[in-house]
C-alpha cells in the first residue's frame, strides 16, 4: 500500500474527490481554507466545479443545488461559518439531498478562538438546524480515519439521501500524517451514481407526474408528518445498524474514560501509560457521535467499573450528556475537561485519572 | 387558431410547460404572478427547451409557483433560489436554470447572491416580480415599497430619511454585470413586451453569453388594499414612473 504524507484537510478533499465528489462550494475561514484550496485545484483536473460562494449560506445553497441535480457535493467550514449554512443543511436534510461537509471546529461560542477544540459536539448531534433532523455524524481521530470517513461519508449520503457532517477538530484538520488513499472511482462509476438518482432535477420531458420536484418541506400537513414518520426510522435504525465505536483494553477495566476525536488518541495514550503500571483503565471511543454508541457504554460491567471519565475538549462537557444517559446513575461519571482552544494535555488526562483509581 | 369550446367560449391558451392539474392557480385574485409566469410559460414553449428547464421559487408568494410547471423544479429558502440555481447549472450545464423570486427575496434577504451572480455572470435567468411589498406575510414594506406608500411596517409612509429609496435592481445588475449579461425591467402592464424580455434572457442563458436578469412590475391589490382600476393605475403609472421599463442590458451580437 502506497503511503503519502498529508494535511488532513487536504486528505478530507483529495478522499472525497475519489469517492465522486465533482462539486465543491465554500468560503474562506480558519482553520479550514486547506479544503477549499486544495478543491479548486483538485476538481478542474476531474472535471468537476469548484465555486467560492460570496458567503457560508450562498455556498451550502450552492451545494444543495449541485447535489439537487444529483452530483455528489461538498462543503465545509469552521463553527461558526456552520452556523451559517445551518439553514442550508436543514433544507438539505428535509428534501432529503444526500450531501457532504465538514466542521473543522473552533474554540467557543461566536467568533471563538481558531485553535482546536470540540465545541460543536452538541450542534452537530442534536440540532444542525431547525427541524429536529438528525444526520450521520463522523467523529475522525487520526487523519486516515479522516480519509476513510469522508470517502464513505458520500455513500452514506447517498444510501440515506441525507446530509452527513465529518466532525473534526483542528488538531486533525491541520496535522500531517501518513495515509493510505482509497483507490480512485472511474468517471464511469462516478457518473453511474449520479444517472442512478431518478429523483434528481436535471431537466426532464413535460410529465408532470414523474418530474424531479425537490421539496423542503410540504403545505400539506399529513404528507409533511408522513415525512417526518420516515426520517425518524431511518435515524432509529442507524442506531441498530451503523454505530461505530472502539473498545480499548475495557474488558477488565475498572475505570472507563470516554472520549472522541483528537481526546481520545490523547487518552488512549494515558491508557497505556497506566497499563504498563499495572493499572485497569480502558477508553471508549465514540467513531459515530450520531448514531452514539449507547449500548458500548450501557453494557458495561458496572460492578467491575468504579467510575467513567468523560474526556472532551468542552467546557462545559457536551457529551457527557450522551453519556450519563447510557451509564443511567449505576457509577460516578468525573470530566476531564479544557476549552477554549486549548489542547488537552496528557498530564491532565493523567491526574483526572489519578483521582479515580 | 384557437378552437371553441363549450358554449362559443374562447377558452384561454394555457401553455404547454404549465401544469394543468393545479390550475386555477392559488395566487390572489388580481395578482401579477400568474401573468409573469405565463409569459414566462409561454416563452418556454415558443424555445422548445421544457426538457431542459429546471424552475427554481423562493419563499414568499414566490413559493406558490412550487407546482405552477410541469417541469423540474426546486424549492429554495428565502433569498437562496439565484444560488441554488448556479449551484445546479454549474453542476449540470446543459440545464436551463431559472430563479424566479419577490423582490424581498431578490433585493433583500438574497441580495448578496443576486449582486455576486451577476458580478460571476452565472449563465441563469433570475425573473423578479416587484410588487412593492411583501406579499405573503401580510403586505410589509420591501426593499421596492414606494416613497410614502403605507405598508403594515410603514404605518405612516415609507420615510425616505430613515428607509431609503426603493432598490432599483435592474439598475444596480446592470451596473455589475459583465459583458454578455441582459437585463431588462418589463411590466404585467405590457404583456407582449414582458415576454419578449424573458424569452431573450432564456435565449441569453441558452446563448451561455452571461447572466439573464429581468424584473416585473407586477400588482399586489389584496395588500394594496385597492381596486382593479386603483391598482391598473399603480402598476401602469406609480410603479412606471420610478421603475423604468426597458431593457438595461443587451449583449452585442456576436460576429460571424
Amino acid at each position: 500500500m502506497k503511503r503519502v504524507f498529508m494535511k488532513g484537510c487536504e486528505a478530507i478533499a483529495e478522499a472525497a474527490v475519489r469517492a465522486g465528489c465533482r462539486f465543491f462550494a465554500g468560503y474562506p475561514i480558519t482553520p479550514q481554507n486547506e479544503i477549499p484550496e486544495y478543491f479548486s485545484r483538485r476538481l478542474p483536473e476531474v472535471g468537476g466545479v469548484f465555486i467560492q460562494g460570496e458567503s457560508e449560506v450562498a455556498s451550502i445553497s450552492m451545494v444543495y443545488g449541485a447535489a439537487s441535480a444529483g452530483t455528489r457535493s461538498m462543503t465545509s467550514s469552521s463553527s461558526p461559518g456552520i452556523s451559517l449554512k445551518s439553514e442550508g443543511i436543514s433544507y438539505c436534510a428535509a428534501a432529503r439531498i444526500p450531501m457532504v461537509y465538514a466542521n473543522i471546529s473552533r474554540g467557543g461560542p461566536g467568533v471563538g478562538s481558531i485553535q482546536p477544540a470540540q465545541m460543536d459536539y452538541m450542534q452537530a448531534t442534536k440540532a444542525s438546524g431547525n427541524g429536529g433532523f438528525k444526520m450521520m455524524v463522523l467523529a475522525p481521530s487520526t487523519v486516515q480515519e479522516a480519509v476513510d470517513m469522508t470517502f464513505a461519508a458520500f455513500d452514506y449520503a447517498d444510501r440515506d439521501r441525507n446530509p452527513v457532517l465529518i466532525l473534526c477538530d483542528g488538531v486533525i484538520g491541520t496535522m500531517m500524517e501518513p495515509v493510505v488513499l482509497p483507490e480512485m472511482k472511474s468517471d464511469e462509476e462516478v457518473a453511474a451514481i449520479k444517472n442512478s438518482k431518478k429523483w434528481a432535477a436535471i431537466g426532464h420531458k413535460v410529465d408532470y407526474a414523474n418530474r424531479g420536484w425537490i421539496q423542503p418541506g410540504n403545505w400539506s400537513t399529513a404528507i409533511m408528518q408522513q415525512g417526518n414518520e420516515e426520517a425518524a426510522v431511518m435515524y432509529e435504525n442507524w442506531q441498530k445498524n451503523d454505530v461505530q465505536v472502539e473498545h480499548y483494553q475495557v474488558e477488565d477495566a475498572e475505570l472507563v474514560m470516554v472520549a472522541y476525536g483528537i481526546s481520545a488518541r490523547i487518552a488512549k495514550t494515558v491508557v497505556d501509560k497506566y497499563r504498563a503500571d499495572g493499572k485497569k483503565v480502558g477508553l471508549i471511543r465514540p467513531i459515530t457521535v450520531y448514531p452514539f454508541p449507547y449500548k458500548a457504554i450501557e453494557n458495561l460491567n458496572y460492578n467491575q467499573v468504579k467510575a467513567i471519565l468523560d474526556v472532551e475538549m468542552s467546557i462545559p462537557a457536551q457529551m457527557l450528556e450522551d453519556v450519563s444517559l447510557a451509564v443511567k446513575g449505576r457509577c460516578p461519571i468525573e470530566t476531564c475537561l479544557c476549552s477554549g482552544g486549548n489542547l488537552m494535555k496528557k498530564e491532565q488526562v493523567m491526574d483526572a485519572v489519578a483521582k479515580l483509581i | 387558431m384557437q378552437e371553441l369550446k363549450e358554449n362559443n367560449v374562447l377558452q384561454p391558451a394555457i401553455p404547454r410547460s404549465w401544469n394543468e392539474e393545479t390550475k386555477p392557480h392559488k395566487f390572489c385574485p388580481g395578482c401579477g404572478h400568474g401573468i409573469i409566469l405565463k409569459a414566462l410559460g409561454e416563452a418556454i414553449d415558443e424555445l422548445g427547451i421544457i426538457d431542459q428547464v429546471v424552475f427554481g421559487c423562493d419563499i414568499g408568494c414566490s413559493l406558490l409557483s412550487w407546482d405552477f410547471f410541469a417541469c423540474d423544479s426546486v424549492q429554495t429558502h428565502h433569498g437562496r433560489t439565484t444560488p441554488t440555481i448556479t449551484g445546479m447549472k454549474r453542476a449540470n450545464s446543459d440545464i436551463v436554470g431559472i430563479a424566479y423570486m419577490g423582490d424581498g427575496g431578490g433585493y433583500a434577504i438574497g441580495s448578496q447572491h443576486l449582486f455576486n451572480a451577476a458580478v460571476r455572470n452565472e449563465r441563469i435567468t433570475v425573473i423578479l416580480c416587484n410588487n412593492c411589498n411583501y406579499g405573503m406575510t401580510g403586505g410589509q414594506m420591501a426593499p421596492t415599497t414606494l416613497p410614502g406608500m403605507k405598508t403594515e411596517t410603514s404605518p405612516y409612509g415609507r420615510d425616505v430619511n430613515e428607509t431609503g429609496y426603493p432598490t432599483k435592481g435592474p439598475e444596480m445588475v446592470a451596473a455589475v454585470a459583465p459583458e454578455g449579461a441582459y437585463v431588462a425591467r418589463g411590466s404585467i402592464a405590457n404583456v407582449r413586451q414582458l415576454k419578449g424580455f424573458i424569452k431573450k434572457a432564456l435565449e441569453n442563458q441558452l446563448a451561455g453569453s452571461g447572466f439573464s436578469f429581468v424584473e416585473c412590475l407586477s400588482s399586489c391589490p389584496t395588500n394594496w388594499r385597492t381596486n382593479a382600476k386603483q391598482t391598473w393605475e399603480f402598476v401602469e403609472k406609480d410603479m412606471a414612473e420610478y421603475f423604468k421599463v426597458g431593457e438595461l442590458r443587451i449583449p452585442q451580437a456576436k460576429e460571424g
